[in-house]
């Protein structure tokens, strides 16, 4: 992109989007913007976009990460069947990086991203370039003629930031707009070029020296404060490469200081990567518990999924997905928006909700009536997506509304799964 | 939150409406992928293309790899995508008759990435494959036919005679 239609951009504050894309085609690179496999999400085989590292460091965007996701167990990752259960969130650091390198086919992407998720009236979190620059990378905030007053809702603008000459503090770098600068990949805790990354579950980045070897059961990021659920996570070999590769003056600098400051038979072994070497320390699964899950239910802030132990359903959030969380975070009163841009507000009530669904079954059984919906026509919707579904759930509504009447008569009738349980003292809204 | 996956039907009525968490041109374009990277860089042995005008229906052939009774066999398959493709697994079946402890005889064959173990990372080249390995090393103690894994363990030699003469007959 020129510098003057970048400015024009910027100078429409709002329309930078769409000015930003009229761009795009006419510019010549686009189709030059060739992506390394290892920016190539596994799942859609196209450019990362809204990339989530995964616990065992592998990367896939986020959508892609949602749908490959169980909801009856543990998931596993597509490459190596890593089993996790906290869906990670995206991973600002890379989003912002491939941003800058690939914005071409990032617009692009972001575009088609868009148009499907208004189809199918679902939302994706907005990555706020301005809390970007306000959590430490200032690199991005240097922007001339007062755009830190335009709007930062979506991303354009970081890309226009970012491709400024002007705004990169490494003057070298002016030569070529697409060339990332340490700033764009500094560990969130030492504040250096990452070495060895690693993503906790909230998304931000670290070098693996700067997290605790062995992550404790409460391990709290130190850029947002968030608890990390989980075991440590590994590094992100594709990340690892690329910086080696971008950085390798730097890199090479990072090696023994790093190697001194923790000294590990896993900084040694070149492969900890995605290795299974520790299987052993697994958690065993969770999902057994067949009266403690929430099927087809995950946690708005620490993404489990899902749903083990208690579950609070917010009560005033309006979008379809709905916005719950999990006993723990609800206890730790999380101040997040939801995983999937819920407007969720401090105020919002909850409602405890147990996991009903086997204890019903169970009378079913007992009183010699068939159970309805079993569980193998609910787990496996085949081929076609539409219809079959949509007509069972019909069933199910139906005959579950018969046999709830008595029981719970206020019960909304589109949760005939859930019993609502009235527990004032959990209710309050600001414990 | 509520949780996607194609596996929804749990939950699609009774929170939210989010029915098909899968759009179709999501699998569409994956599949447009598959079919470029297929064109440019075909593994070994292997050919895949849609049938016709229906991106979700394609046909594959894979020759009888050397070495093996399927030798210079010339074998069909016929691929079906599901429209939540790569969220759930593609289904593969033998248009061509074989003589295979793992296919039966309608052509269905049991493989075990194509059921449970299926990730939505694995592409057609790796299916195609993966069915390639089984012709090396068949699985007779996960097979569709009995009497042919049976002669399998039991007389391997008598077993790759007649599986070379039914290539001989049916794949040639």
């Amino acid at each position: 992109m020129s510098q003057k239609a970048a400015d024009e951009a910027v100078g429409n504050g709002t329309d930078a989007l769409q000015d930003v894309q009229t761009d795009v085609p006419a510019k010549p690179d686009l189709d030059s913007e060739e992506i390394p496999d290892s920016f190539t999400c596994c799942v859609c085989l196209d450019l990362l976009y809204k990339p989530v590292l995964l616990l065992c460091g592998h990367l896939s965007c986020f959508w892609c990460v949602h749908k490959s996701m169980s909801v009856f167990r543990e998931s596993q990752c597509p490459i190596c069947r890593h089993p996790y259960i906290h869906f990670p969130s995206i991973c600002p650091t890379i989003h912002f990086l491939l941003l800058k390198m690939y914005p071409g086919t990032y617009v692009k992407r972001e575009k088609q991203i868009q148009e499907e998720e208004k189809k199918l009236r679902i939302s994706s979190p907005q990555l706020d370039a301005r809390l970007w620059i306000s959590s430490g990378n200032e690199h991005l905030s240097g922007v001339p003629g007062g755009t830190a007053q335009v709007d930062h809702n979506s991303f354009p603008q970081a890309l226009i930031e970012g491709s400024q000459p002007q705004d990169l503090p490494e003057k070298e770098s002016t030569k070529c707009q697409n060339k990332v600068s340490i700033a764009d990949v500094q560990c969130g805790s030492c504040k250096q070029l990452l070495f060895r990354p690693v993503a906790l579950n909230c998304g931000h980045v670290f070098c693996e020296s700067c997290i605790p070897e062995a992550v404790p059961e409460k391990f709290e990021c130190t850029v947002c404060h968030s608890l990390h659920p989980g075991d440590s996570p590994k590094v992100c070999l594709a990340l690892d490469h690329f910086l080696e590769e971008e950085f390798s003056d730097e890199y090479a600098l990072r090696k023994p200081a790093a190697r001194s400051k923790n000294i590990s038979p896993k900084d040694q072994s070149p492969q900890t990567g995605n290795d299974d070497a520790d299987k052993d320390k697994r958690k065993p699964s969770v999902w057994i518990d067949p009266l403690k899950t929430h099927y087809g239910v995950g946690c708005d802030y620490c993404g489990m999924c899902p749903i083990v132990g208690d579950r609070y359903k917010c009560q005033d959030c309006e979008e379809e997905i709905g916005f719950d969380l999990c006993g723990e975070c609800y206890n730790s009163r999380c101040k997040l928006p939801g995983r999937f841009n819920q407007q969720h507000k401090p105020e919002h009530k909850f409602e405890f909700i147990r996991p009903y669904v086997m204890q019903r079954w169970m009378a079913r059984f007992l009183t010699g009536r068939p159970p309805v919906g079993s569980s193998a026509n609910a787990v496996q919707p085949d081929g076609d997506p539409g219809n079959p579904v949509a007509s069972r759930i019909g069933d199910d509504v139906r005959e579950e509304e018969d046999d709830n009447e008595d029981e719970d008569d206020d019960n909304d009738v589109d949760m005939p799964f859930i019993a609502v349980v009235e527990d004032e003292e959990d209710e309050s809204p600001s414990g | 939150m509520l949780s996607a996956g194609s596996n929804t039907a749990i939950n699609s009525s009774s929170e939210g409406s989010w029915v098909s968490p899968t759009s179709v041109p999501a699998s569409r374009k994956r599949i447009q992928r598959e079919m470029s990277e297929l064109n440019v860089d075909p593994p070994p042995y292997c050919s895949a293309g849609p049938k016709g005008d229906n991106l979700y229906n394609w046909i594959a052939t894979i020759i009888g790899p050397p070495g093996t009774p399927y030798e210079q066999g010339i074998f069909f398959l016929d691929i079906n995508f599901p429209f939540d493709y790569p969220f759930q697994p593609p289904k593969v079946s033998f248009k061509t008759r074989i003589y295979h402890c793992n296919v039966d005889d309608t052509g269905n064959l049991s493989l075990d990435i194509l059921e449970g173990s299926w990730s939505p990372a694995l592409t057609i080249a790796k299916v195609l494959l993966a069915i390639q390995s089984i012709f090396t090393n068949p699985n007779p103690y996960k097979s569709q036919m009995p009497g042919i894994a049976h002669l399998y363990l039991s007389d391997k030699a008598k077993h790759d005679e007649v599986a070379a003469q039914w290539t001989l007959r049916f794949a040639r």
